[in-house]
């Protein structure tokens, strides 16, 4: 018996929801919601909002279940859905808050970092992706974030592969330059050059 | 390969996302650049954190107000127009073909209603073969008609009389070198013509339905006039 794909079980269960069968719409929830919210939340600045938007996309994949062209690719479709409704709501509000990481260059305290606490790098590099621009920060997440295959993230994007691949090595770039104190800070603890405070 | 392009290539090399002549260049220049190489180290730091930043997760009741929402939905959906019984269109092959029908007949009695009214006389006549009953002023009441009506004078037979004489006198005055003749009626043009309106009698229902021109008295014939 051959294998089901994500792919197979994602029809059959879009299948089921044009039948009207509730059952299969939560199981699709549950499936796409975090996937949804992994990437939504890190492109809005609320939690509260990406959570709304998330539920929006799913609203309209119920209103508009019949629609879908069974040649297209489920996962694709929603996350269109999802980045149409976080971009409509970016250009609404024109709210972006950020971290700035060189105000926290200028804290003092920031670099008195005890090596038993865990890394701040992963929070520093939060804050250094809502400070990209929207078209990198949206393929860096869909890639590097949420693992998509450069294919899927093309179609998401409806841009060609190379622009997907340019966008996504420019985010990385921008985020290592961003990160760079960061990095020097934590390469200077391993090799035992900076020493926490605590320790003077 | 130079520096600059290595740093460009780095992110993906430590993705493995190069093809393998790149890859294998990019490998040999990292082994002879002390530089590139702490700079993949901070490459590799980076994509690390993006495992490390976390799983960001919906809140525990988004399923139940999700479907709360997607309730109010499915009642919107049974008020559309998709669930309520169409209505008959407004205009339809069926309903159009009489009206037009209609409206063309309406058009043709109005264009051509006045020719009608001037059809000739011998048209316009009633010939009925029922008796006088239905005239509303019978001739007997008649003052006009009183002293030249016979005893078995009828509508009818002064109708026909009528209908011959004018139909006689039509055909004789159409033909050309008859204009100066006496209408066999025995009236001339020029009596008709010169003395104004003759004496009309008419009978009348509802409106006129004939025009019975009365005789006048006959007069003396000169030799200038022909006599049909």
């Amino acid at each position: 018996m051959a294998k089901r794909t994500e792919k197979d079980i994602d029809y059959e269960l879009m299948r089921a929801i044009q039948n009207g069968n509730m059952v299969s719409f939560n199981e699709l929830v549950d499936r796409y919601k975090n996937r949804l919210m992994n990437v939504i939340g890190r492109m809005l600045s609320s939690t509260e909002e990406a959570e709304d938007i998330v539920q929006e996309t799913f609203i309209r994949v119920y209103q508009h279940r019949q629609s879908f062209n069974f040649q297209h690719c489920l996962s694709t479709w929603i996350y269109t859905i999802a980045l149409n409704l976080a971009r409509n709501e970016l250009r609404k509000r024109k709210r972006f808050k950020f971290l700035d990481i060189s105000e926290m260059q200028g804290n003092e305290k920031e670099f008195s970092v005890d090596p038993k606490l865990p890394s701040r790098l992963p929070e520093a590099l939060n804050g250094a992706i809502k400070m990209l621009p929207e078209k990198y920060r949206t393929a860096f997440l869909l890639r590097d974030v949420q693992e998509l295959p450069y294919e899927e993230v093309a179609k998401v994007l409806d841009v060609p592969l190379g622009t997907v691949k340019s966008r996504v090595n420019r985010a990385r770039l921008i985020l290592r330059d961003k990160l760079k104190p960061r990095l020097e800070e934590q390469h200077a603890l391993s090799k035992g050059t900076l020493l926490p405070v605590s320790l003077l | 390969m130079r520096c600059q392009k290595v740093r460009s290539c780095l992110s993906a090399y430590c993705r493995d996302e190069l093809s393998g002549r790149r890859c294998v260049s990019l490998r040999e220049h990292l082994s002879t650049c002390s530089s590139c190489r702490t700079e993949e180290v901070r490459v590799r730091s980076v994509l690390s954190a993006c495992s490390e930043i976390g799983y960001m997760k919906v809140s525990g009741n988004f399923n139940a107000t999700l479907l709360n929402r997607i309730g109010h939905e499915r009642f919107k959906e049974t008020r559309t127009a998709a669930f309520l019984p169409k209505r008959a269109p407004l205009l339809t092959w069926r309903s159009l073909v009489p009206a037009l029908a209609s409206a063309t007949l309406l058009l043709l009695a109005v264009v051509y209603w006045p020719a009608l009214e001037q059809a000739p006389a011998s048209v316009q006549y009633a010939h009925s073969a029922q008796g006088d009953d239905w005239l509303t002023v019978q001739p007997s009441e008649n003052p006009n008609m009183t002293a030249s009506l016979d005893k078995d004078w009828s509508l009818r037979k002064q109708l026909s009389s009528a209908d011959r004489m004018s139909r006689l006198s039509n055909g004789m005055t159409d033909r050309s070198g008859f204009g100066n003749m006496h209408l066999a009626s025995g009236m001339d043009r020029r009596s008709a013509g010169m003395r104004g309106t003759p004496v009309i009698i008419q009978f009348y229902r509802m409106q006129p339905v004939i025009t019975i021109y009365q005789r006048s008295q006959p007069k003396s014939v000169s030799e200038d006039e022909e006599i049909f």
